[in-house]
């Protein structure tokens, strides 16, 4: 949603390495990300910058000095909380959040990450198997709420879920998410 | 010729129907954890001249897939776009009482607008004999409750007077689509004029803006931090003595609740205010028992009490 598309030098930044930058722009073009003027604004009432020692400033900094492994192979990237509260006060428009999604994704394509997701299993298994998230019904609080009885989705609903699970390769990634917590 | 924020806002406000057919798009935290909040919007809709779609075709939004990286922008949106192809079989209003699902649902309308996405996804959805629809007004109920507060007002029972209420909207509402909302993402006020209008006193706090501690999945990845962002907005929260919290999210609500026992056992921080969805709020409001037929007592922390303390009931 960035209104800068053009790349201006008036952002000083010497000699940025572009490789890593090139290859999150790759990923997904979520803007030019240079034009990152390091005003701090983002840090200022970051949730996670005040409770740990993630800065998505710094984030930004590390990228364009090509500091691929420090940023993949760390724990910084797993403690932005997905709050936008950085995306909407950034004066450059720059997708902070979908930044970190970006860099998370590269983190677990190296095969690091696998740590950090360990405890949400539980919903793509769910997804997998029934089409929604459940957990365990309150069958007697629904009755006596006049609620039906089960939540589910329909066998044909099911069914064409899961065709489009494997047309679009999500179900094979799901699966190899999982095979990697059972061996 | 550009278009200001708040024309957007006013000119979504305005599509929002007072009444009649919409598509209510299930949650899945809702539909399998909170039976209470279901209750709600369900007796509150039918009272305030909804008719309620809804499909068992219907199929999870995937937003805690999509925001941990189990699913791409096209993954998601071709399940989306499944949904979206049922759904306009009936009506092109959705409402649904849940951020994350408000979130998919904008994104994946955002991404079908994008040439390269339909045309992967359009193949997929023809193969299961679906045609790609696109065309639809997302609304959060908070956004309906809102729209049609002066019906409310009309048809209320109950005085909220002498409650002081703290609101919580959620990261997924407020920022994720400020566009697409009907208030100011920094400076929301949905829940203050609903609160306000039925006669109580919004509780106002400096850390309104503040994520629950959810950050989504960071409850699974780092509880410990989760627990410290939860600890910076309750800190926050008491010192305007709310009796209530009123929340939009399932999530959040979750949330909301549980970090008041951790902040008990690890902070020794001490305290218990009971946490409401705003159709829990609204159906109160409209007169339904919180007791008999709303259940709120399943709550973790019952709001009941606080209820009659201000006989409220």
């Amino acid at each position: 949603m960035s209104d800068n598309k053009e790349f201006t030098d008036e952002v000083n930044r010497d000699q940025p390495n572009w490789k890593l930058y090139n290859e999150i722009l790759e990923k997904e073009d979520i803007g030019p990300f240079i034009n990152c003027m390091t005003c701090g604004k983002c840090v200022g009432d970051c949730i996670a910058a005040e409770n740990s020692d993630f800065n998505s400033r710094k984030i930004i900094q590390k990228i364009l000095d090509g500091d691929r492994e420090s940023l993949i192979n760390g724990n910084e990237i797993w403690k932005c909380f997905l709050c936008d509260l950085c995306t909407i006060k950034c004066p450059k428009n720059i997708q902070i959040k979908k930044l970190i999604l970006i860099l998370r994704k590269l983190a677990i394509s190296s095969g690091k990450g696998f740590n950090f997701l360990q405890y949400i299993s539980d919903f793509p298994k769910s997804f997998l198997k029934r089409g929604i998230i459940v957990g365990k019904l309150n069958a007697s609080l629904r009755e006596k709420l006049d609620l039906p009885k089960e939540y589910n989705i329909s066998d044909k609903a099911l069914k064409e879920l899961k065709l489009i699970l494997e047309k679009t390769g999500q179900k094979q990634s799901i699966q190899e998410f999982l095979n990697h917590f059972t061996g | 010729m550009k278009i200001t924020l708040e024309q957007l806002q006013k000119e979504k406000l305005e599509l929002i129907p007072e009444s009649g057919e919409i598509f209510l798009f299930k949650s899945c935290t809702i539909n399998s954890l909170y039976p209470s909040v279901e209750a709600s919007t369900r007796k509150c809709l039918k009272h305030l001249e909804f008719k309620i779609i809804e499909s068992n075709e219907q199929t999870c939004c995937t937003d805690p897939l999509y925001y941990s990286n189990l699913a791409t922008d096209l993954q998601m949106t071709a399940v989306m776009a499944r949904n979206f192809s049922i759904i306009g079989k009936y009506t092109k209003n959705i409402v649904t009482e849940c951020n994350g699902c408000f979130s998919t649902l904008v994104q994946a309308i955002e991404n079908l607008k994008n040439h390269e996405i339909r045309q992967k996804v359009e193949p997929i959805l023809a193969k299961i004999g679906y045609k790609l629809e696109n065309n639809f007004n997302i609304f959060h109920i908070a956004e309906l409750y809102y729209k049609i507060l002066p019906k409310i007002l009309a048809l209320r029972k109950i005085d909220l007077s002498g409650i002081r209420i703290a609101t919580h909207y959620g990261c997924n509402y407020l920022r994720a689509h400020p566009k697409y909302i009907i208030t100011d993402s920094q400076m929301p006020n949905i829940l203050e004029s609903i609160i306000q209008k039925c006669d109580g006193t919004p509780a106002y706090y400096t850390e309104n803006d503040c994520c629950c501690g959810a950050g989504i999945i960071q409850r699974n990845i780092d509880p410990d931090l989760s627990l410290e962002v939860s600890y910076q907005k309750m800190k926050s929260m008491v010192e305007s003595e709310p009796e209530l919290i009123v929340t939009i999210c399932p999530f959040c609500m979750s949330t909301l609740e549980n970090c008041q026992f951790h902040l008990q056992v690890e902070k020794d921080f001490e305290l218990s205010i009971p946490v409401l969805h705003v159709s829990e709020l609204i159906a109160v409001i409209l007169g339904f028992d919180p007791l008999t037929e709303l259940a709120l007592d399943s709550h973790s922390l019952n709001p009941l009490p606080i209820f009659k303390k201000f006989k409220v009931i």
